[in-house]
């Protein structure tokens, strides 16, 4: 009846090392999964190589092409070398999400320790990025063009507080979402069982609108999943373009 | 076997690749920032992680330079105000079409930004 309780870690396997607990969870099981997912349908699916593609080979080339319109539109013309990292993230985490959708499964995205190392990846990416490209010149961005030097103490802290937010409110949209949808699910689920062991017959009928309530929802998820996966792959298109385009 | 279409001549050809890639641009013209959901509740998604964010990073940043330099309570204070404004910031420029990023400069001062039809 907990709502929270399907988000709990489970260690599937027991793993200490040197002092430190890196049991196989059920989460690091659904990641795994994701992953092989993932190089399954695009391996599998362009195995046949076939001029007119199959069912999988269509899903993979409609992944490619549409990571890759992402890629060209938002972070420019000079991203191509940064399209296989925009292209692993967008599908795993939108496989993440897609099997959190499945009953019985585990949504490792609702976690906002996965989120942060993701988004903490891309931070990291971009940031590096920026200075390999750029230099020290790279510092310039936390000054804003043509703002009186005497407003520098105040702005460049507002500014470079703007710049390490990044991460947190990529992982924080994600994870939100996320949990946000699967609580809501099981939380309208207890509604009808709540009304059936207090209703009695009554409640049979009466526990049919959260049913109903709860099959729009769940196309809604659906929905959710594939946005956030999207959202997050664009702002990292948008945070590569900001890396690439500095002046 | 002898009645299939002659191959298309190269003007034909030439014709076709010009208005695919036109078309190919004009998809990528104005939708630069489609990628944020449109609708109020995506609206209203973005403002609220803007906001929460900016308010862990000053808030949090600032309890960890406090414990850090033992400057109690100064340093949250600072940091809270400063993050408070981070937030608006940003949630003024995602608002304003300035971009989802913190950092962007406007587009009519930056020339060499390719499309730069702030909208």
């Amino acid at each position: 009846m907990d709502p929270l309780h399907q988000f709990q870690i489970n260690p599937i396997m027991q793993l200490v090392i040197a002092g430190y607990d890196v049991s196989f969870s059920n989460s690091a099981l659904f990641m795994v999964v994701a992953a092989l997912l993932v190089y399954g349908l695009l391996t599998y699916g362009m195995k046949a190589r076939a001029l007119v593609p199959g069912r999988l080979q269509s899903l993979a080339e409609m992944f490619y092409e549409f990571v890759a319109n992402m890629v060209r539109e938002n972070a420019g013309a000079d991203a191509k070398p940064y399209f296989p990292f925009v292209f692993t993230l967008f599908m795993f985490v939108l496989f993440g999400n897609m099997l959190g959708m499945i009953p019985y499964t585990f949504t490792f995205t609702s976690h906002i320790i996965v989120t942060f190392a993701l988004a903490l990846t891309v931070f990291v990416f971009v940031t590096v990025l920026a200075l390999m490209k750029h230099g020290l010149h790279f510092f310039s961005f936390f000054m804003p063009h043509g703002a009186p030097i005497a407003l520098a103490p105040i702005l460049i802290p507002i500014e470079v507080i703007s710049y390490v937010m990044r991460p947190v409110s990529l992982s924080i949209r994600l994870f939100a979402n996320m949990m946000a949808g699967h609580t809501m699910l099981k939380v309208f689920a207890g509604f009808t069982v709540l009304m059936i062991s207090g209703l009695g017959a009554v409640g049979f009928l009466a526990g049919l609108v959260p049913v109903a309530i709860n099959i729009a929802l769940t196309g809604f998820e659906f929905l959710v999943a594939f946005l956030q996966a999207y959202v997050f792959s664009i702002l990292t298109c948008l945070y590569i373009r900001d890396a690439l385009e500095l002046h | 076997m002898t009645d299939r279409k002659p191959p298309p001549s190269l003007e034909e050809l030439e014709t076709r690749l010009r208005k695919a890639r036109e078309s190919q641009e004009e998809r990528s013209g104005p939708s630069r920032f489609a990628g944020a959901p449109q609708g109020p509740i995506g609206v209203a998604w973005r403002i609220g992680v803007e906001l929460v964010a900016a308010m862990i990073v000053g808030v949090g940043g600032g309890w960890l330079i406090d414990r850090w330099l033992g400057t109690a309570p100064w340093g949250l204070i600072v940091m809270f105000f400063l993050g408070s404004a981070a937030g608006i910031l940003n949630v003024y420029r995602a608002i304003s079409g300035l971009g989802l990023a913190p950092g962007y400069r406007r587009n009519d001062k930056d020339p060499e930004r390719p499309n730069g039809d702030g909208h």
